[in-house]
């Protein structure tokens, strides 16, 4: 699951119709799922918002920075680690982990589904972890420092989505901050990071 | 629906995000396509019955912990007569240790046009008898609380099931995206085995209840980031304008990608359901006397957002009684039965009559009931209680092409156990998605190998129960 794919095409049917991708379905990947996902190194590459770890057959898939624990590890201040093991209640799964497809845990699963419904937007733009994220983005002394507008957008950019803006972001932006109602300076830079922190470019990987 | 060549090979390469696979390859896999195609971007989408429905929508008022039918739809005058005394052809064997029989503390008399007997404790319920089909001789399969929760709620005992109003939402879909499809309220925290009540299990994790605790009042508390906190609407919609406008100019320099639009518009999605749901759950818009027709306590603002849910599409509403198992009187079942009773007596009956009055009753099935009944003897030591009773209960349906003013099956003379016409919750079952417009042999879901369905290998439609 950790690659993005099942074991085979039809996950939930080993048999004749049942084809491997890519790896012999008698080699049992878990171990090598955990060591991969322990290595250090590997930890490292995925902090780094590049795309070696791109999946050929599948190029966009969904980041899964929100499904497996501590997320958006681009940010100061967050362990930039992933959670490989989590006590779960079988009785009582968190919300967080029910909105996003997370298997029921009383059951097998072959695969995880990927349903984008409106509870998962309602957690990016209401759940206060979101908007923690996004103000601690605007209080690293890298983004906070930066008196110039236009140097701190690129900055914001560069951290979120790891490219700077065009200019017509750049424009979208500045206007946002110009026009937004919102009284306090600093909120409307926590709520422009927000909007980026909800945009389609940082929820996917191309 | 729109599918790029890459989004068909990466649903059907990858195993993943289709549902209802074995629809679109079929062939591929040998089986017969018979399971509800999803589209995994809206899988609440509504979705047609296989043949004309009666019924559009469900209501489940769970009695948890199991009520005593002897003390409320089915009458045992022979249960006066032996109090006391041993049951003539021998006890049962009980969870419990139990005595002679125990007589009703609750008067009977006859209601309706139908003259079914009904005791005090729904004297305000059975004014609409004429409507109800009283079900006598329901069976469980063991005398214990949590298989035959899951049995009531699942379609199995022991195995890991996906409940009944998952697949009701699976094979249906529900009227209205900006509410969950399926949603379970239960004042003061879970019933015993808690979400396996309303678990979706093997079913995409869409179709899982949404669980309210509805002892709160105030929607922040009953939806999860229903609300923000810090913008204003107006203010969090400026603030989407520009996610979208981002998301546009990032779908432009794609490939077109049914994944990219369905997030852009599942934002759209929820800022119509902040509004719409905090309107759904607040009952002080209803006019005055509807809210004193179904009282101000707990069960009766539980209904009268069960209604609201219902009028705006959402298909499948469980009810519980509260946390834990209130119904579970093995002692002291007098003054706890008539409790329990009066929370929901005038409720369920100000429940029917509004759904009547706005023609809904007919299209929506209300189910009353636990997951099993109580038994006629009385419990050792204390001798004021009952025992688990799974061999023979109540429940009742109304609404929804039910035929009202009848009485299914029956017990023996003690209401120990269904002697005539005996009705698995399989039957149930079958007989509530016929109403819904679905086979219970049809609705099936592919997984591990097999086709699953409710009823399992079980199930046949109660066909005298129709109208």
């Amino acid at each position: 699951m950790f690659t993005g794919r099942g074991l085979a095409h039809f996950p939930g049917e080993f048999n004749e119709v049942c084809r491997p991708v890519g790896w012999s379905p008698k080699v049992v990947p878990g171990k090598k799922c955990r060591s991969t996902f322990l290595a250090p190194l590997w930890a490292r590459e995925r902090l780094q918002p590049k795309k070696s770890f791109q999946d050929q057959e599948n190029p966009r898939r969904r980041s899964r920075n929100v499904d497996n624990g501590p997320p958006v590890n681009a940010l100061e201040g967050f362990t930039p680690r992933r959670t490989v093991y989590v006590a779960i209640d079988r009785m009582d799964l968190p919300g967080l982990l029910r909105s996003f497809d997370y298997p029921d845990p009383t059951a097998t699963s072959p695969a995880r589904d990927m349903t984008t419904v409106a509870p998962q937007a309602l957690f990016f733009m209401n759940n206060e972890f979101t908007v923690e994220c996004a103000r601690r983005l605007i209080n690293r002394p890298d983004v906070g420092g930066l008196a110039d507008q236009a140097e701190r957008v690129d900055r914001i950019y560069q951290i979120v989505i790891a490219r700077r803006p065009d200019d017509v972001e750049l424009a979208l932006a500045c206007d946002y901050l110009q026009k937004h109602s919102h009284a306090n300076e600093a909120e409307r830079w926590v709520d422009l990071a927000h909007a980026l922190l909800m945009s389609n470019e940082f929820l996917f990987v191309d | 629906m729109y599918l790029s060549r890459r989004e068909m090979l990466r649903r059907c390469g990858m195993g993943m995000g289709l549902i209802g696979l074995a629809d679109l390859v079929g062939d591929e896999c040998g089986s017969e396509a018979r399971g509800a195609t999803v589209d995994p971007q809206n899988p609440l989408a509504a979705r047609p019955p296989h043949f004309r429905a009666k019924a559009q929508r469900v209501v489940h008022l769970f009695m948890n912990g199991g009520p005593s039918h002897v003390d409320t739809f089915d009458y045992k005058p022979l249960l006066a007569k032996y109090h006391g005394q041993p049951v003539p052809s021998g006890n049962l064997r009980t969870e419990r240790l139990t005595g002679g029989l125990m007589q009703s503390p609750f008067a009977f008399r006859q209601y309706g046009q139908c003259g079914l007997w009904v005791s005090e404790l729904f004297r305000k319920t059975a004014a609409h008898i004429d409507e109800i089909a009283v079900i006598r001789s329901m069976q469980a399969e063991v005398p214990n609380h949590e298989p035959s929760l899951m049995l009531m709620n699942c379609g199995d005992g022991r195995l890991p099931r996906p409940s009944f109003g998952s697949w009701v939402t699976y094979g249906l879909g529900s009227e209205n995206g900006n509410l969950p499809g399926f949603i379970a309220m239960c004042p003061g925290g879970y019933p015993i085995v808690a979400t396996h009540n309303w678990r979706s299990s093997f079913l995409p994790g869409a179709y899982q209840g949404t669980y309210l605790d509805t002892q709160h009042t105030d929607v922040a508390r009953l939806i999860a980031n229903i609300q923000n906190t810090r913008l204003s609407l107006d203010q969090q919609r400026g603030q989407l304008d520009l996610v979208r406008k981002l998301n546009e100019r990032h779908a432009e320099r794609r490939e077109r990608d049914a994944a990219l639009q369905a997030r852009i518009e599942s934002f759209e999605l929820a800022f119509r359901m902040q509004s719409e749901a905090t309107d759904a759950f607040d009952i002080s818009r209803e006019p005055k006397h509807i809210q004193d027709s179904y009282g101000g306590d707990t069960h009766g603002r539980q209904l009268l957002i069960t209604r609201r849910l219902l009028e705006r599409g959402v298909r499948f509403v469980q009810v519980w009684s509260g946390g834990g198992q209130p119904w579970d009187n093995h002692d002291n079942l007098e003054n706890n039965h008539r409790s329990l009773a009066q929370q929901w007596d005038g409720p369920i009956a100000a429940l029917l009559s509004d759904l009547k009055q706005r023609g809904m009753l007919e299209s929506t099935l209300v189910l009353w009931g636990g997951e099993f009944g109580r038994t006629p003897v009385a419990e050792r030591p204390a001798l004021n209680g009952r025992d688990h009773n799974h061999y023979g209960f109540t429940c009742w349906l109304a609404g929804g092409g039910v035929r009202g003013g009848y009485a299914h099956g029956a017990t023996d003379d003690f209401g120990f156990q269904a002697v005539e016409k005996p009705t698995p919750v399989h039957d149930l079952h079958a007989t509530m998605l016929h109403l819904l417009g679905l086979d219970h042999k049809r609705l099936t879901y592919r997984y591990a190998g097999r086709d699953f369905r409710l009823t399992d290998v079980h199930g046949n439609v109660i066909h005298d129960i129709l109208t």
